[in-house]
């Protein structure tokens, strides 16, 4: 069992003199063969790597790391290092795992259409013997909605590490380059779209003073969708441009 | 973004030539995933051009001896 110390050190990206300086330092025990570093949002390996074999450390890179983009922190003196002695080549026919980002948007992609379809299974069927605004729709959102942000990160991050530790730490990916952010920007923009014409819709039920059940709703309906349809064309440029 | 692209590239052969390269330890040297080095060099996507210089400064080769165009209308 080797001992890897683990550092992470975020800065904003411009650093004028006594600005507030954010350092979180981890240690964590566990074996591993790795030595990289994070500079924004993109792993660089500073050799070829076997990777982290602990589940645990897997789980703390894995976390810091989605924190870190949902902060969307870029080009800042954000480090990861992981100490290790030992570092072994990635083989071009090791398995090809998917980036963090694709294993988020297969996440939320799955997630947000269940969960809406969960939430009006629940809701509409009262509408057979209540009046719309007599029924208690908005507990089931707010438990529609925690499940996908909630279950997004989990997700991820379980998927990642159950893929780490079946490769044995050998290919995994948890950062995102470029590539992720281009593809998200395209899945980003047809989710816009599709949210920006739905609003239309939703203005117009608040127009026609419908209850508020409706407006809910319909919101939560279309911004299932936007998001959805966004996370299938994500995923089908990943698949277009993997192997 | 566009997977599809006129660009080629002797990427696969470089790494060859520079000791056995691999996907992963290039894609170290300028920042980017295995994946995206392998869809780089499986034409099924165009780098920016800042990152196709880096991948030719890895090499240390000028961009044209690594990536070519392939005009569609010759």
């Amino acid at each position: 069992m080797e001992t890897t110390y683990s550092q992470v050190a975020v800065a904003p990206p411009i650093s004028p003199a006594g600005s507030t300086f954010l350092r979180v330092t981890l240690r964590a025990s566990h074996r591993s063969r790795t030595s990289r570093q994070l500079y924004g949002n993109a792993f660089r390996w500073d050799e070829s790597v076997e990777g982290c074999s602990s589940a645990t450390g897997l789980f703390q890179l894995a976390l810091i790391n989605f924190v870190l983009g949902l902060l969307d922190i870029k080009f800042s003196s954000l480090y990861i290092e992981c100490m290790t002695k030992t570092v072994k080549p990635v083989p071009d026919d090791a398995p090809m795992t998917m980036t963090l980002d694709e294993r988020s948007t297969w996440s939320y992609g799955i997630l947000a259409p269940l969960t809406t379809a969960a939430y009006l299974a629940v809701v509409l069927p009262q509408l057979g013997d209540t009046a719309p605004a007599q029924i208690e729709w908005q507990v089931p959102m707010l438990v529609a909605i925690g499940v996908v942000i909630v279950g997004t990160i989990i997700g991820t991050i379980l998927s990642a590490i159950f893929s780490a530790v079946r490769s044995r730490g050998v290919d995994t990916e948890f950062g995102s380059d470029i590539r992720d952010k281009e593809i998200d920007r395209h899945g980003q923009r047809i989710t816009e779209i599709i949210t920006g014409l739905g609003l239309g819709a939703v203005i117009a039920l608040a127009m026609l003073d419908l209850d508020t059940f409706w407006i809910g709703s319909a919101a939560l309906a279309i911004g299932a969708i936007g998001a959805t349809w966004g996370a299938v064309v994500k995923l089908r440029l990943y698949r277009r441009s993997a192997a | 973004m566009n997977p599809s692209t006129n660009v080629s590239n002797s990427i696969r052969a470089l790494r060859f030539a520079h000791g056995e390269m691999t996907q992963s330890a290039l894609g170290a040297t300028i920042g980017v995933s295995r994946q995206t080095i392998m869809a780089i060099e499986q034409g099924r996507y165009s780098p920016s051009l800042e990152m196709a210089f880096q991948i030719a400064k890895a090499f240390a080769l000028p961009l044209d001896a690594v990536f070519r165009y392939n005009d569609p209308e010759l």
